[in-house]
C-alpha cells in the first residue's frame, strides 16, 4: 500500500492536535482534582520536602492554577501549550524521583488525594507523557 | 497576551470537573467504607473480644496485653474459635503489623460473609494498640 506524502502531511498535525486536546484534559483533571481536596494535596507536598512547609498553603494553591494556564495555553496557543507541558512534567518528575530516592513514602497528589506512587511506573507514565509532548513541540515548532 | 474564550476548553474543563468530582466522591466512599471496618477507640471496649493476630511475629498482643487470648487466624483456629464467635456475631478484633492490610481484608470478608457487625481491625502493629488501648480506657473514663 502507497502513502502519499501529502497524506502524513495532514495526519502528523492533526495528531498533534489531539495530542494538545488529550494535555490539556489531562492538566484541568489534575487542577480540579487539587482545587476539590486542597488539603491532601498540600499532604502530598509534604512528602515530596521540595518546599518549606509555610509556603505549602501558596504552593498547594499556585499549582493548579499554573496547570490550568497550561490548560489553557495547549488550545489556545500550542505550541507555547506544549513546551510548558513537557518542561512541567519534567520539573515534576526530577523533583519526585529525588524524593523517592531518598527513601521517603512520596504521593505526588497528581490526581488529587493522598496516595503513595510507585516509583517505576511514575516515572514510566511521565517519560512517555514528555516524550511525546516534546515530539509534538517540535513539529509545532517547524510548521510555524 | 489576549485572553480568548474558546467552545473546546469550555467542554474539556467541564468534562475534567465532572472526572475529578466522580473520582473525589468515589475515593471518599471507598475511605468511608473502609472506616466502617476498623475499630474505632471511641466505640466499646473491645478487650473482651477474640484478638486474632494475623501479623508475621504472631505476638503482637501479648508484648501490650499480656494473659490476653489470641489466636493466629489459621484454619485450625479459625473453625475451634473464630467461626463460633461469627456466627453468635461476638466481638472479635484482627490485628495486624504496620503496612499490613491482612486485617481489613479479613474483617471485610468475615463481615460479609457471616454477616458480623462486630468484626473489627487494627493495623500498625504494638503502637496502634497500645495507642487504641490508652485511647479505649479515656473514653470508658
Amino acid at each position: 500500500m502507497k502513502v502519499n506524502s501529502s497524506d502524513t502531511d495532514q495526519l502528523i498535525p492533526t495528531l498533534v492536535a489531539w495530542w494538545a486536546i488529550f494535555m490539556s484534559w489531562i492538566f484541568a483533571f489534575a487542577a480540579f482534582s487539587k482545587f476539590i481536596d486542597i488539603k491532601s494535596f498540600q499532604e502530598s507536598l509534604l512528602t515530596i520536602y521540595a518546599f518549606p512547609p509555610h509556603q505549602l498553603p501558596l504552593v498547594a494553591l499556585a499549582v493548579p492554577i499554573f496547570e490550568l494556564v497550561i490548560s489553557y495555553l495547549l488550545i489556545t496557543r500550542r505550541c507555547l501549550g506544549l513546551f510548558l507541558s513537557f518542561t512541567f512534567l519534567a520539573v515534576l518528575t526530577i523533583v519526585v524521583q529525588l524524593a523517592l530516592q531518598n527513601g521517603n513514602e512520596v504521593s505526588c497528589g497528581c490526581f488529587g488525594g493522598y496516595s503513595p506512587i510507585s516509583g517505576s511506573f511514575f516515572f514510566a507514565r511521565n517519560v512517555a507523557l514528555i516524550l511525546v509532548s516534546y515530539l509534538a513541540f517540535l513539529r509545532c515548532a517547524k510548521s510555524r | 497576551m489576549k485572553l480568548t474564550f474558546s467552545p473546546i476548553i469550555a467542554v474539556i474543563w467541564a468534562v475534567a470537573l465532572v472526572c475529578a468530582w466522580a473520582q473525589h466522591w468515589n475515593s471518599t466512599a471507598a475511605e468511608r467504607s473502609d472506616e466502617a471496618f476498623m475499630l474505632a477507640p471511641s466505640a466499646a471496649y473491645q478487650l473482651d473480644a477474640l484478638w486474632v493476630d494475623v501479623s508475621i511475629s504472631g505476638k503482637l498482643v501479648p508484648l501490650v496485653v499480656p494473659g490476653k487470648l489470641v489466636v493466629r487466624g489459621d484454619d485450625e483456629t479459625f473453625s475451634r474459635f473464630i467461626a463460633p464467635r461469627l456466627v453468635r456475631d461476638m466481638p472479635i478484633v484482627i490485628v495486624c503489623d504496620a503496612g499490613c492490610q491482612s486485617s481489613l481484608i479479613l474483617a471485610k470478608k468475615w463481615a460479609l460473609e457471616y454477616q458480623n457487625k462486630n468484626t473489627k481491625a487494627l493495623e500498625g502493629g504494638t503502637s496502634a494498640i497500645k495507642q487504641y488501648i490508652e485511647k479505649a480506657k479515656s473514653y470508658e473514663g
